[in-house]
């Protein structure tokens, strides 16, 4: 029981320890593609914003030199600023009203 | 228990008549109502300005900035555009028409009744949009929509206008309407990362300083365009200063001509009128 409890143990901090995987070519070229639909939906709704192009360029300009966790982490900052823009046109269909001089 | 059911029965009737009443859509836009609101909202703000003088934008609001821009004007940097586009206003095209023969009363003075609303295209036409509309009609190629000759020959233009109040008018048609009203949202409506609309600076923050920048009214706001704009270094349109807002709100800037800053200027000139031409103008 307790060689079990040791090695249920040892087992735990060794996936603690374990560095986190880095993202491989196609982990980066697959977050690029993500966001970029969700970018074609901002351009779409005419609410596109330019941190979300120059995430997403700086993305590509990572992949294209063979650092794959640096664009993996612009492809994601660009996801988040697409999403949250496609949100604020969706928002402001309405939210305009409530500032109109009346 | 029958007593019961009809107090339930008029409970429930109440609250679909408050929930239909929340989902209900927004009333179509007046446009007089709405263009009194907003003169009236300006002239309360800043009541020393006079009517004429809100198309000076900053100028009208700002002492200081006032002062400067008469020694500015004193060698005004926009003329060397007003002669060049009096010149090209002049030339024949190689059909030997001119932009005279595209426009009522030959081009002059006529300035204050842009944008328009196009009855055959359903579609609204700004002025510059009308000048490449002459030059493609008579085989030139049309210009580029932000700088360069399209400055000069609506600064000619506009010079012709000086002193004539905006005189823009939506017709009795839906889609004159829909126009206005796509514009009103434009500019109401929050935008870029750092989510400003064009109200947020030109109606609550008009008149405040932004950094270096005094905001200038939306009252008259385009009267004084084209503009040479001392940190461009050179004359700009409507649309240039569309897009550098838009950029400056971190949002990408639509096209030029795009159907939505066409709508925001139909809705910002009806806002103005009564609001004299001032252009070519000059700003910071």
């Amino acid at each position: 029981m307790n060689l079990l409890r040791t090695l249920g143990l040892v087992l735990i901090l060794a996936a603690l320890a374990a560095p986190a995987r880095a993202a491989t070519e196609a982990d980066a070229k697959a977050a690029i593609d993500a966001a970029k639909a969700e970018e074609a939906k901002a351009i779409a709704a005419q609410a596109a914003w330019t941190p979300t192009e120059d995430a997403l360029a700086a993305a590509q300009k990572a992949l294209a030199a063979g650092q794959f966790d640096q664009a993996a982490m612009s492809a994601n900052t660009a996801l988040a600023l697409a999403k949250r823009s496609v949100e604020q046109a969706s928002e402001q269909k309405t939210l305009w009203q409530d500032a109109v001089i009346r | 228990m029958r007593r019961r059911l009809t107090l339930l029965k008029a409970a429930a009737a109440c609250c679909a008549l408050v929930l239909l009443g929340a989902a209900e859509a927004p009333k179509p836009s007046d446009p007089k109502a709405d263009q009194a609101a907003f003169q009236a909202y300006f002239r309360a703000k800043f009541p020393k300005v006079k009517t004429e003088d809100f198309g000076n934008g900053p100028y009208a609001v700002n002492e200081g900035m006032r002062k400067q821009w008469e020694e500015i004007m004193q060698f005004p940097p926009y003329d060397f555009a007003l002669d060049e586009g009096k010149t090209e206003f002049e030339a024949k095209f190689a059909n030997g028409k001119s932009y005279a023969d595209c426009f009522d009363n030959g081009g002059i003075g006529i300035r204050q009744t842009y944008p328009r609303f196009d009855a055959k295209t359903g579609q609204i036409v700004t002025l510059d949009m009308a000048i490449n509309q002459c030059r493609v009609q008579n085989g030139e190629k049309p210009l580029p929509y932000q700088t360069g000759l399209m400055t000069s020959i609506t600064a000619y233009m506009a010079e012709s206008s000086r002193g004539k109040p905006f005189s823009i008018e939506i017709p009795d048609d839906p889609r004159a309407l829909a126009a206005y009203e796509k514009g009103k949202e434009f500019f109401y409506s929050r935008k870029g990362q750092l989510g400003f609309a064009c109200a947020s600076c030109h109606v609550t923050g008009s008149g405040e300083r932004l950094r270096g920048d005094i905001l200038a009214p939306a009252l008259g706001i385009l009267a004084a365009f084209p503009i040479y704009r001392s940190d461009w270094g050179s004359m700009g349109t409507i649309d240039r200063r569309f897009t550098s807002c838009s950029a400056q709100t971190r949002a990408v800037p639509l096209a030029p001509q795009d159907e939505n800053y066409r709508a925001l200027e139909y809705f910002l000139s009806y806002m103005s009128n009564g609001i004299p031409i001032t252009g070519p103008g000059t700003r910071p």
